[in-house]
């Protein structure tokens, strides 16, 4: 996988959280919220995550941005080692403004008693991309008008916006440091459908305007295969699958991503296949199960998938596997 | 066959604080056959919540009825007492809400709590009985080992299993009507699916489904026949073929359209410009109109009258007039 070309590469990324002890000789457990993560992101693509509550994506992307430290693992930007920031003043200045990231809730993001307009300023004056107030102001006009808001939004408050338009200026927040790659945690699903057909094609237009490279966070694998060049699926902090969209409907995909696929209700009324049904809920991420993180829900779980950890495999070109399903036949030694 | 709720032309507002009343349901009409599953869909705003919370009576203090009857097993339930409401809610009618988070009480057994239902209704049951058919209800909602879990409290449930605790509650008295107001809004994709599996198999057992949700994909699961609702007006209904495969209403398509599903092309999604009205805005007119590609001048005039344009399909649209035959 490792190329030169990867804007961001994540290497063996792992975060634990030590659960609260209530005894005193108690063993320390933690939470694995994201464990043995790696995969790579090119310039100029969208790789998307997908997961149920509680798979670890969101943490994932806050580990990576150093929100949160790491517990062992590395982060590559551009080739050099950024893991948790540890990096110089003026270099750790640069990242945040190259690494933006928009949030889910629209209506938390935003300062009530701060202006649009000064919300949207402050960023670009705290890193450089503007030098006065006069400039700042210019710019952030323009970009308004970029996302598809009159400039007069400068001087109005957040409360005086609909959902669709406070996700806009969240957008318009990030654009304002001229960043490379975005992550975009959630960033539409609060939204109604009809806004979020509009925002969606906003990532999509400001993606070629600003030679954007999105990492795109959600749970609603239809909206995530829309706007992704490649697919990551996580489940309880583990990587299982990373595919391309076009190969989700594989014969070789994972079967649990094969169950997130046929559990999505289609708006049609064409027959439906047979669906998959998953028994049970996502285990507790305190004690993930031996073996393959998935085994007490798969559906084609085998004997050995409740011993055995399974490695991730490269099933076809660009298409990887974490399944037993996948070994190759003549599994010689282990 | 015969109709468990017929909405009548239903308008409801809500007084502001200086009295003025502003209308948000302007002349619903639809009804609900026996055994059927009705979907409402429509955007956060559009009415759809108030509309079920009509039925049940349960609306909020500012609402004012405007107008129109809602008749649920012949009665309309706009005349009835207090005290007889109280008689058919959780009986005949039940409702399962969005949050099944909040809607458990955290210091009381689900066992009780479910219970609770069955006593109100049935006072004469012994504490056997009652237990006896709440095991019953657990296991009709695909909850292994009822009796053991029967004494537990909501927070030794999860999400998904809340869920199922809210559906057997709502169904311990075999409802002629259930409401499900976005039931599986707060749970993941994979827990939905179960639910929406439980609750296909109960529409056929118990009574009539009333769906409330902003997802096409649950309605086109669950439902036989779809109300689509835009501002508070029901803009378009019919059977799901006729508004799935043939929608007529500018929104309707409007909305299939930009939803992107397992099989969109990669292409810029087609969307509805603008955003939805708020009560406060409204318009004379077509509610619609100011978002509509095929706006007239009429629409922003006079409200469109219902109009059939199949057998099974009424749209409210200035586009058919001169098509169909008037009132509905």
């Amino acid at each position: 996988m490792p190329d030169s070309e990867a804007l961001l590469r994540v290497e063996h990324l792992s975060k634990f959280f030590p659960v609260k002890k209530h005894r005193l000789f108690e063993e320390q457990s933690y939470v694995h919220a994201v464990e043995d993560v790696s995969f790579s992101v090119n310039a100029g693509e969208t790789l998307g995550i997908v997961g149920e509550s509680g798979s670890g994506k969101s943490t994932l992307a806050r580990t990576i941005l150093a929100l949160t430290p790491s517990t062992s693992g590395d982060v590559y930007y551009q080739g050099e080692k950024i893991t948790d920031f540890k990096v110089g003043h003026a270099e750790q200045k640069r990242l945040r403004s190259q690494m933006q990231m928009i949030f889910q809730d629209p209506y938390a993001s935003l300062n009530p008693k701060l202006k649009i307009g000064d919300a949207i300023s402050e960023p670009m004056l705290a890193n450089g991309q503007a030098s006065s107030r006069a400039e700042a102001e210019k710019k952030t006009r323009e970009l308004l008008e970029v996302v598809g808001l009159r400039p007069e939004v400068f001087d109005r408050y957040p409360h005086e916006f609909s959902g669709g338009q406070r996700q806009r200026i969240g957008i318009v927040r990030a654009l304002a440091v001229n960043p490379k790659l975005m992550f975009c945690d959630e960033s539409v699903s609060a939204l109604d459908v009809s806004v979020q057909a509009q925002v969606l094609n906003l990532f999509n237009s400001l993606k070629n305007e600003f030679n954007l490279t999105y990492v795109f966070i959600g749970h609603d694998l239809s909206v995530v295969r829309y706007i992704s060049d490649r697919i990551l699926v996580m489940y309880l902090g583990k990587v299982m699958e990373i595919t391309g969209y076009d190969q989700l409907f594989s014969e070789k995909t994972h079967p649990y991503t094969q169950a997130l696929v046929s559990a999505i209700p289609e708006p049609s009324t064409a027959p439906r296949k047979n669906r998959i049904i998953l028994e049970g809920d996502i285990p507790s991420a305190v004690n993930p199960p031996k073996g393959c993180r998935f085994c007490q829900r798969c559906f084609k779980a085998m004997p050995e998938c409740s011993e055995v950890e399974p490695e991730m495999r490269e099933v076809e070109p660009g298409h990887f596997v974490r399944c037993h399903l996948y070994d190759p036949k003549e599994a010689n030694e282990r | 066959m015969a109709n468990v709720v017929e909405f009548k032309n239903y308008s409801m507002g809500f007084r502001d604080d200086d009295g003025a009343v502003s209308n948000l349901l302007d002349g619903i009409s639809f009804s609900i056959e026996e055994g059927k599953a009705l979907g409402v869909v429509g955007e956060s705003g559009c009415g759809k919540s108030m509309t079920s919370l009509s039925l049940m009576r349960l609306l909020p203090d500012a609402a004012v009825v405007q107008g129109g009857e809602i008749l649920f097993e012949g009665k309309d339930v706009l005349k009835l007492s207090d005290k007889e409401m109280q008689t058919i809610r959780g009986d005949r009618l039940s409702m399962i809400f969005q949050e099944p988070m909040t809607a458990l009480n955290p210091v009381i057994t689900i066992g009780s709590q479910i219970g609770e239902c069955l006593v109100l209704h049935h006072p004469e049951l012994s504490k056997e009985e009652v237990r006896s058919r709440v095991i019953d209800a657990l296991d009709s909602v695909g909850i292994s080992n009822p009796e053991r879990r029967l004494d537990q409290y909501p927070h030794e449930f999860s999400g998904g299993m809340r869920q199922r605790v809210m559906i057997a509650m709502a169904i311990i008295n075999h409802p002629a009507l259930l409401i499900a107001d976005e039931p599986t809004t707060a749970l993941d994709v994979t827990i939905q699916a179960q639910i929406l599996d439980i609750m296909k198999r109960l529409k056929g057992e118990s009574g009539s489904l009333l769906m409330i949700t902003h997802n096409l994909g649950i309605v086109a699961e669950v439902c036989e026949e779809v109300v689509v609702m835009y501002a508070g007006r029901a803009i378009e209904r019919g059977t799901l073929a006729a508004i799935f495969d043939n929608p007529m209403h500018p929104y309707t398509r409007g909305l299939m359209a930009s939803i992107p599903t397992m099989h969109s092309d990669k292409g810029p999604l087609p969307t509805i410009p603008g955003t939805v009205p708020t009560v406060y805005d409204f318009k004379p007119g077509c509610r619609f109109a100011d978002r509509c590609p095929h706006c007239k001048d009429i629409c922003t005039r006079e409200a469109p009258q219902y109009r059939w344009v199949g057998d099974d399909h009424i749209v409210a649209c200035w586009l058919y007039e001169g098509e169909g035959d008037g009132n509905a």
